[in-house]
């Protein structure tokens, strides 16, 4: 074996986000998003040699094309090259994000391949349906009978934080509209000028399931997105200025939504978070060294959770560490700064937006309402601006719903 | 016993290793697996003791009673022509230690807390499966 390498991220992409494609199929999201990624990073397809591919299903049913989305073969072919390396969506990805930029920096960290792509595509988001993403409300039989969903299966967690350790509502629109505030003056946020939004209007917002208002939840979008990925050493010779991938850790317990969102593990006890640590610990910083955070933001809730499995601050004390105004422009974190999942896009499984937005926040590539915005000068002025100033280490999580696992990467300039 | 009220409700799609907790709640029992080796209750049914490892299980009749560990009340319904909203969506932690999602009837969403205690509540779909919904309880003092 050879010694172990560092590894950057050398390219990241996002199709056109929207609230309904009109007769693509993932696929077709999935292609233009490499073929983006790519462009990136100035790289061609035939330098791909993993691949970590989701999407909501194959264009092609039949004998030989069973789980095609899952299938290497099937991509091979498709694409038309060689793959070394692959796995369909990894760990606690959900949805292939930072699990699976772990799985590639630790194939081309070892050696086994060089380089290789994260593609995501989805293009059958029904806007109307509130059983949103189709995947979190297949007919498990001990769940369908009590009419659950994505929405619901989150609520049920949120009383129960609010419960135990007194979290309020107004805790939990403070998180929403922080993270609506930034897709307000993102111009590719699905919901970009919808804005401003007061804590009170996310109060005020149609219920949805108790406590979570509609302004609490993300949003339901179709579109693609990518990242290329290879060794630090290659990407120092691209045309980009590479993102350095330090470290992370990933975990799961069980299985979301077709069990329950509790907040111990189902055998007792608290949820382990030694991963956590670990996670720093290998990336050699501590949680002071972050200037930038991505979270998984579908619910309000959720957020308040992360930061205290996280351990940026006690169990309990989420909901005030919220409050704190600590995820906003100027905050010591701002968080979601595209928009999120509630604002800026919620594409099938979305978990790859996270860490793509914390690449751009390190690369001062940041499109706001800043005059200055193509050119990356920036205001700071969080009535247009959305980016953090001159930020130095991103960490990317894209954890999904609370059933005791989670993901971290910490990204680093060069 | 199981009234009709649950007509309407999607009938689960079922696996071998669930039927005996189906044929459960038809008959009006509230079944878990329980561990032949370390004596555990498990929910949702495995095919081994998460805990100890051990494939040697028995379907056992539980109390039915528990607490609500958490709930929702449902306003934007999954389905309006099956669940009318408002409704309550629950996790109860029953007396054997298992928690499991439900529903909760008998009483005003309104009325419902955490920590209230539950007992179930079987609600016959057809002839071939009964669901368990809880409801209020009563506590002897």
């Amino acid at each position: 074996m050879r010694a172990l390498r560092d590894v950057a991220i050398v390219g990241v992409s996002t199709t056109e986000q929207t609230r309904r494609s009109e007769g693509r199929h993932g696929l077709s999201y999935a292609l233009e998003a490499l073929k983006m990624a790519l462009d990136d990073a100035g790289l061609a397809k035939r330098d791909i040699q993993g691949l970590y591919p989701m999407m909501d299903g194959w264009p092609l049913a039949g004998p030989g094309q069973l789980g095609g989305n899952y299938r290497s073969t099937n991509w091979a072919h498709q694409l038309g090259i060689p793959i070394r390396w692959f796995t369909g969506a990894v760990n606690s990805g959900g949805g292939t994000g930072v699990s699976a930029i772990l799985d590639a920096a630790a194939a081309i960290g070892a050696g086994y391949i060089d380089t290789a792509a994260i593609v995501l595509g989805f293009a059958s988001s029904n806007p109307s349906d509130p059983r949103t993403a189709s995947w979190t409300s297949q007919p498990f039989q001990f769940n369908e009978w009590t009419g659950t969903y994505t929405a619901a299966q989150f609520a049920l967690a949120a009383r129960r934080h609010m419960h135990a350790y007194g979290t309020t509502r107004e805790q939990l629109a403070r998180v929403s509209s922080t993270i609506r505030n930034y897709g307000h003056v993102n111009p590719d946020a699905v919901m970009y000028g919808r804005g401003p939004y007061s804590v009170q209007d996310v109060l005020d917002a149609p219920m949805v399931a108790d406590p979570l208002s509609r302004l609490m939840c993300a949003q339901v979008n179709d579109g693609g997105a990518a990242m290329v990925i290879t060794s630090l050493e290659r990407a120092r010779d691209l045309k980009k200025p590479a993102v350095r991938v330090l470290g992370g850790a990933d975990q799961v317990c069980y299985p979301a939504y077709a069990e329950l969102p509790l907040l111990e593990h189902p055998l007792g006890g608290a949820f382990s978070r030694d991963w956590v640590d670990d996670g720093f610990a290998m990336s050699g910083l501590t949680r002071e060294d972050v200037d930038v955070v991505q979270l998984y933001d579908g619910f309000a809730s959720w957020i308040v959770m992360q930061w205290e499995t996280l351990g940026f601050c006690e169990v309990g004390e989420g909901g005030a560490f919220v409050e704190s105004g600590v995820m906003e422009l100027g905050g010591r974190y701002p968080t979601c700064t595209d928009g999120g999942c509630h604002s800026f896009s919620h594409m099938g499984a979305p978990a790859l937006l996270r860490p793509i937005e914390a690449v751009r926040q390190l690369r001062g590539e940041v499109r706001d309402d800043c005059p200055g915005s193509s050119k990356g000068e920036h205001t700071y002025d969080p009535a247009r601006c959305r980016a953090a100033r001159d930020p130095q280490v991103a960490l990317a999580v894209s954890m999904g719903p609370p059933t005791g696992g989670g993901n971290l990467a910490l990204l680093a300039r060069d | 016993m199981a009234d009709a009220s649950g007509a309407g409700r999607p009938a689960p799609i079922t696996a071998p290793l669930s039927e005996p907790f189906w044929e459960g709640t038809r008959n009006g029992e509230l079944r878990l697996q329980r561990c032949g080796s370390c004596s555990r209750f498990v929910w949702t049914p495995q095919y081994a003791c998460p805990d100890c490892l051990s494939e040697d299980y028995e379907w056992v009749a539980c109390s039915g009673r528990g607490v609500v560990y958490s709930y929702t009340v449902v306003h934007r319904s999954i389905d309006p022509s099956r669940f009318e909203a408002p409704y309550v969506l629950a996790v109860v932690q029953l007396e054997e230690g298992p928690h499991l999602l439900t529903n909760i009837v008998g009483c005003e969403p309104e009325a419902v807390q955490v920590d209230m205690p539950v007992e179930v509540r079987f609600e016959r779909i057809d002839d071939e499966f009964t669901v368990y919904p809880f409801a209020p309880r009563e506590v002897q003092e």
